[in-house]
């Protein structure tokens, strides 16, 4: 199968990640270049602690890469301020946690609004009625106004990815989103990432999921801060 | 911040506790700025408006003898005279309904109640004195329990009469009963002759002189006045001199004030630093949600607005509790302290500028306080604010730590160790939850040291007053006759007598000004008397050799008000005649400037050659075997008895017995000192409130570890006691470091304390059991701050813990 020709969402030159550890310099990430298009659905894998959520953090720009460039739909991450760049993220990237990282206090339904909130581009009397439309795509119209402790963990990441998908952002980007469920409700998050990329998201994810890599566009294997294999079902048209 | 005001909602309302803790920390210190403030300004407010009213007499002098209303008109034409009023206290022999016993009690005389010029008296209910009708000052008929209609039995020359109280009185100048004053009683003039007061005469001169007023003016204003009386062979005991605009009760409450506005402004201090505490856990806490919101798109500015909007609604809760108790408590203990200088305190009243420093303090300082926690959280990075690595690190980076590792390694069980270790884990909030019970156990200590120190000098000063009773008489008398007299009374050893006269002292054109309030008076004593000897600081007391010698021994403070060395001379007039006198010494005076007469002494040898006045008595002096209150109340009661039995009138203010003078002295600084324990204790409050606050929000922020601990065979007791431990160490490390600070602190604080608030000089003491009470109450509080935090701790399940 063949992506018509699009443009690159992003593109990783030569980036290196240094971490200072125990007095020595931890090279995390060893000369990565990559450019992701867009509408792929990119699985990160790899064995733990190869560099996979360190190559997530980079394309968020929750993370700088010590050498080399970062642009993510046109951005260079690395040239933004701190407040720039959390300015940026609300509008431009949609983030799905793997502890789903819902704000306890907040229902389901505050939890969807707030990034929109951050954001402030769509009026406040919409915010409301899109997270319920939000919600709704996801399954979770009738669990709207329950606390996060009230829910199961499936529903919470369901509200979650509701949650990414707030401000309507291009790129989504998540790290082990089904690793803290059990096989079936994996299997409901699953549907809906498939859901998301039918619609033309670009999703880059980290999983250790065989059956969510295997629906993905193209398996990046990451090993020792390498990109070991690089596997695009979409490649060679 | 739409949503986020269901997130400010929910995190107030949620975790009730700390929301609790937040808020009764600050109202605390928001009540004691109001309270203390308020009491500050109400108290001054209230005496210089009482004052005022009352007419105050710029001079006011205390006759040896009657003076003839004749006199009246002569004083009224010296110099600087505007007006004059009279009155005449008298000693007198009363019976309250229901007694047996008779006491020494003021009756006063007014020449018209209805047309007094100053230092009025206020009648308050009932009528003013008239016939056999007499008035009952308000003290007086509170702490006797008397009221309109009671009848007295007073002993007149004629014999006894009964008298009838037909009204109850203010008069601005009496002692408090329960600080030894007398019972006061207020009669019409047609009463005189029958206590002996002869018709058309007075005792005390009220002056005012023509305005502007000033100290120098009202000074030479006394002076002539006392010389025009000297020269009509009236002396003059007591001179007071009285500002018109501020009462005279005003340098008392100054120390007092300043120390007490230090106190507010302390414990709003403290307030704060458990405030900053609270929140940087509250902060620490909520990391994660703060990299979320960051993550979401959440700026610094709206996360740290946020949490600022959290600490803002908490200081108005705060100030909205604390605000009408503290006025409140402003209005009664002021009412409390006002009451002692007899002052009406009148309707419930604010202080304007108490409200406005709760309101800023109480809403600014918390916001202060918070503000470098909730900007570090708020600027945190995402990367920082998500990373969640095990169950937290931190310890054992530093020397330090690892010294308290091998110290708990080695003397206490593995789990222990971890409480001790896991004390010095977060070194800055140990730092603060410990100033605040280190500064509550320094004060505690320096307070005990303070009392301590009252002790030792009241003791002191007794046992320089080698005389069990001094004996004042209203009017000088034999010395041969008092001799017989007091020695005719069992167990008394030995008598000595001294004179007291006017005296007037000058250096160079310059009148001498006295630290005393009621002026200075020239105590004549013999040269080489046994009976008495005060703390000399400079030069030497009275010798032998000094009989018929011109030397003098001043107090060290008026000493050093006027410039005077050891070694000048001195111009002193005496009665009619001026001399020179030599100045070989000077005392300190214990009272410093309290209400009361300031003794110069000299030779009472050289006195009586000058004066001419060979055998009069002023005082005898009376020493005896006297162990106990009760042995001394029953040696006055005989002396009192057989002084009377032998026409010998005792004068009530100048008469001391020594065990209940000491009494009455530290009766005096109860109120005082009481206040300054009660804060300590409200500071030490605060303590183990913050000790409860940090103990429970070390209990969330480990709440994996004690999952881990559980799941690894830590029973709920075992965890209890690793809380309940780590609140017992914090407290015992806040002792011990405590200690040493109020031991070098105590001295020089408990001196000006003792300087500024008590008037008085101390002889230190440090207070050795008092470190052991702290420790003590220490103990207890942490223990109670403890037992909460440690319960939950141990109630959490494993299920708790780990799925957090």
């Amino acid at each position: 199968m063949c992506l018509p020709a699009m443009k690159k969402i992003i593109e990783l030159k030569n980036v290196y990640k240094d971490y200072p550890q125990a007095g020595t310099i931890q090279t995390v990430l060893h000369d990565i270049t990559l450019d992701i298009l867009a509408g792929e659905f990119v699985a990160i894998v790899g064995p733990s602690g190869n560099g996979k959520s360190t190559l997530l953090n980079l394309l968020t720009g929750i993370d700088h890469p010590t050498r080399g460039e970062v642009i993510v739909d046109g951005a260079r991450l690395q040239k933004m301020s701190g407040e720039k760049l959390t300015s940026w993220r609300g509008g431009h990237v949609g983030i799905v946690f793997q502890f789903f990282q819902l704000l306890p206090a907040l229902t389901l339904l505050q939890n969807v609004i707030l990034p929109m909130d951050f954001h402030a581009v769509l009026p406040k009397r919409q915010r409301r009625q899109r997270a319920m439309q939000l919600l709704e795509r996801v399954g979770l119209a009738e669990e709207a106004e329950r606390l996060p402790s009230q829910v199961s963990g499936g529903q919470q990441q369901r509200a979650a990815i509701a949650r990414a998908l707030a401000n309507d952002p291009p790129l989504i980007v998540a790290d082990e989103p089904t690793g803290n469920l059990d096989a079936a409700t994996a299997a409901s998050v699953f549907e809906l990432f498939a859901h998301l990329r039918d619609q033309g998201k670009t999703l880059v994810m980290v999983t250790h999921n065989e059956e969510l890599a295997d629906a993905a566009t193209r398996k990046l294997e990451i090993r020792s801060g390498r990109i070991h294999a690089d596997d695009s079902r979409l490649s060679g048209c | 911040m739409h949503t986020l005001w269901n997130k400010i909602w929910a995190d107030l309302w949620l975790v009730k506790a700390r929301t609790a803790l937040a808020i009764s920390s600050i109202a605390a210190g928001v009540f004691c700025v109001g309270t203390l403030f308020g009491m500050i300004d109400l108290q001054l407010a209230k005496m210089d408006a009482a004052h005022r009213q009352s007419q105050p007499s710029h001079i006011n002098l205390i006759l040896g003898n009657s003076a003839d209303n004749s006199l009246l008109g002569k004083i009224e034409a010296v110099e600087g005279v505007a007006g004059i009023d009279t009155m005449t206290p008298l000693t007198v022999r009363y019976r309250l309904p229901g007694q047996s016993d008779w006491n020494m009690g003021t009756l006063i005389i007014r020449p018209d109640y209805s047309a007094q010029q100053f230092d009025r008296t206020t009648l308050l209910a009932g009528s003013w004195p008239s016939g056999k009708h007499i008035a009952v000052e308000r003290l007086s008929a509170d702490y006797a329990g008397l009221r309109i209609g009671d009848r007295v039995e007073v002993e007149t020359l004629n014999g006894t009469q009964a008298l009838t109280l037909g009204g109850i009185v203010r008069h601005p100048f009496v002692k408090p009963p329960n600080f030894g004053g007398q019972l006061h009683f207020f009669a019409a003039s047609a009463l005189a002759a029958e206590f002996g007061q002869p018709a058309d005469t007075f005792r005390q001169a009220l002056v005012n002189i023509t305005l502007p007023y000033s100290t120098d003016r009202v000074r030479a204003v006394a002076k002539d006045i006392r010389v025009l009386l000297a020269e009509h062979k009236i002396g003059v005991n007591v001179t007071l001199l009285q500002d018109p605009d501020k009462h005279w009760g005003r340098p008392i409450f100054a120390g007092i004030n300043g120390v007490l506005q230090i106190m507010a402004l302390a414990s709003l201090a403290l307030a704060c630093v458990l405030i900053f505490n609270t929140l940087s856990a509250h902060i620490t806490q909520q990391t994660d949600q703060i990299g979320v919101m960051k993550a979401l798109g959440g700026s610094t500015i709206t996360i740290a607005k946020l949490y600022l909007t959290e600490t803002l609604l908490m200081a108005t809760a705060a100030v909205a509790l604390a605000v009408p108790p503290s006025l409140a408590a402003a209005h009664f203990s002021s009412c409390g302290l006002l009451n002692l200088f007899n002052i009406d305190c009148g309707v419930f009243d604010i202080s304007n500028r108490a409200v406005a420093f709760m309101l800023l303090g109480g809403l600014l300082a918390p916001l202060l306080a918070a503000l470098v926690p909730i900007l570090r959280g708020a600027s945190m990075t995402v990367r920082v604010a998500i990373a969640s690595y095990g169950l937290g690190s931190g310890f054992g980076a530093r020397r330090f730590d690892r010294w308290v590792e091998r110290i708990g390694a080695r003397f206490l069980p593995t789990l222990y160790a971890a409480a001790l270790g896991n004390l010095f884990r977060r070194k800055g909030r140990l730092l603060l939850t410990q100033s605040v019970l280190i500064i509550a156990g320094a004060m505690f200590l320096i307070l005990m040291s303070l009392i301590a120190s009252v002790n030792l000098t009241l003791d002191n000063e007794m046992a320089r007053s080698r005389y069990a009773v001094r004996l004042g008489f209203a009017n000088d008398q034999s010395e041969q006759k008092v001799t017989e007299v007091a020695m005719s009374v069992a167990g008394s050893r030995r008598v000595e007598i001294w004179q007291r006269l006017p005296i007037d002292i000058s250096k160079g054109d310059a009148a001498l000004r006295q630290q005393g309030s009621l002026g200075a008076q020239l105590f004549a004593l013999p040269a080489a008397t046994a009976m008495y000897r005060p703390l000399i600081e400079q030069g030497r007391w009275l010798e032998a050799a000094d009989a018929g010698r011109r030397v003098l021994v001043l107090s060290a403070d008026t000493a050093a008000l006027n410039g005077i060395e050891v070694g000048d001379t001195v111009d002193v007039r005496l009665e009619t005649s001026t001399q020179k006198w030599k100045v070989i010494g000077f005392y300190r005076w214990l009272a410093g400037s309290n209400y009361t007469v300031e003794p110069v002494y000299a030779p009472m040898e050289t006195v009586r050659d000058i004066t001419g006045r060979g055998e009069a008595a002023s005082f005898a002096l009376l020493d005896a075997p006297i162990g106990t209150l009760a042995e001394e109340a029953d040696y006055v009661r005989a002396l009192k008895q057989k002084f009377e039995d032998n026409h010998i009138k005792l004068d009530v203010y100048t008469t001391q017995a020594r065990l209940e003078q000491r009494r009455f002295a530290r009766n005096q600084f109860n109120p005082l000192i009481g206040t300054l324990l009660g804060l300590a204790s409200m500071i030490a409050a605060v303590g183990g409130i913050g000790l409860s606050g940090t103990l429970s929000i070390g209990v969330l922020q480990r709440i994996r570890e004690i999952g881990v601990l559980r799941a690894i065979g830590a029973s709920s007791k075992a965890i209890f006691r690793l809380f309940l431990l780590e609140g017992l160490l914090h407290g015992i490390v806040a002792w011990a470091l405590s200690v040493p600070l109020a031991f070098f602190a105590a001295e020089p604080i408990a001196g000006e304390l003792g300087k500024t608030m008590l008037g008085m000089q101390l002889d230190y003491a440090f207070d050795l059991v008092a470190v052991v009470y702290w420790l003590v109450i220490v103990i207890a509080l942490s223990w109670l701050a403890s037992s909460w935090p440690a319960h939950k701790a141990a109630n959490l399940t494993i299920r708790e813990s780990l799925g957090h």
